[in-house]
């Protein structure tokens, strides 16, 4: 892939207006289980009771930004969520 | 109530009823009974549409017949408004209806989740990420009783079985 992860995780941390507060974001390029080449975005939200409807909204703005960024060289963008609390849960 | 809504809400019982710190056991099996709901629902969709209801056992048959990995391709096909040749005939003209693509979309993100949570013991899941699959799936659901009923949803479900054996 010509984009490093970490130059699509700065410009998701720049997007504006997000739909719910996001905390962090963690990039990964990998292929997919049928082996495509896939991008994975893990987006840590700020709040556990986010409404489902602005999670999935988030969920289209984050594919639909990397789509942009990273054209036919993926063939998926995945976008997994998780809960600020969870990752103190995980640790 | 039909197995995809039983198997939605199970998969929601399975995600809520540790209220504290929910197993990974727990987790992982909603997960994968959020995709088989999706599944399941565009399975049965196919083969009433493909056998009679007089031929309960062949109809049966047919449901052994989907390959996941066929349909993970075709559900990007349609996701990524890139429907093969193969298979464009189908649509006769018409456009793919955003709530058919959601349906794909869905289809896709939940299939990768399901191979992770049997699979991918490396990988932790969270409550707040299973829910949100399971929103997935019971959008996805809400999608295709609208769509149901077009040419466009006619073309998925034949895909969905027959895709990979189809000549150009």
């Amino acid at each position: 892939m010509t984009r490093t992860t970490t130059s699509i995780e700065s410009e998701l941390e720049r997007l504006p207006d997000l739909p719910a507060p996001v905390v962090s974001w963690r990039v990964e390029a990998r292929p997919d289980w049928t082996d495509e080449p896939t991008v994975w975005v893990w987006v840590t939200l700020e709040h556990d009771d986010v409404d489902a409807k602005a999670v999935a909204q988030l969920r289209e703005v984050v594919r639909a930004s990397v789509r942009e960024m990273v054209g036919d060289e993926a063939e998926w963008v995945y976008v997994r969520f998780q809960a600020a609390s969870e990752v103190d849960q995980a640790e | 109530m039909s197995l995809h809504l039983d198997l939605l809400r199970q998969a929601r019982h399975l995600a809520t009823r540790e209220p504290r710190r929910p197993s990974q056991a727990s987790l992982r099996r909603s997960v994968s009974t959020a995709y088989y709901a999706l599944f399941h629902l565009l399975v049965d969709e196919a083969v009433r549409r493909m056998v009679a209801p007089s031929r309960p056992a062949l109809r049966d048959c047919l449901r052994r017949a989907f390959a996941h990995g066929n349909m993970m391709k075709v559900a990007k096909m349609f996701a990524n408004h890139k429907v093969s040749p193969k298979l464009s005939p189908g649509l006769s003209g018409h456009p793919l209806q955003p709530k058919l693509i959601r349906v794909a979309v869905a289809f896709v993100d939940l299939q990768q989740a399901r191979h992770d949570a049997d699979y991918d013991m490396a990988q932790r899941f969270s409550r707040r990420g299973v829910l949100d699959l399971i929103s997935q799936a019971d959008q996805a659901v809400a999608d295709w009783r609208e769509v149901r009923n077009t040419h466009t949803a006619d073309t998925l479900l034949v895909g969905l079985l027959a895709f990979g054996n189809m000549r150009t």
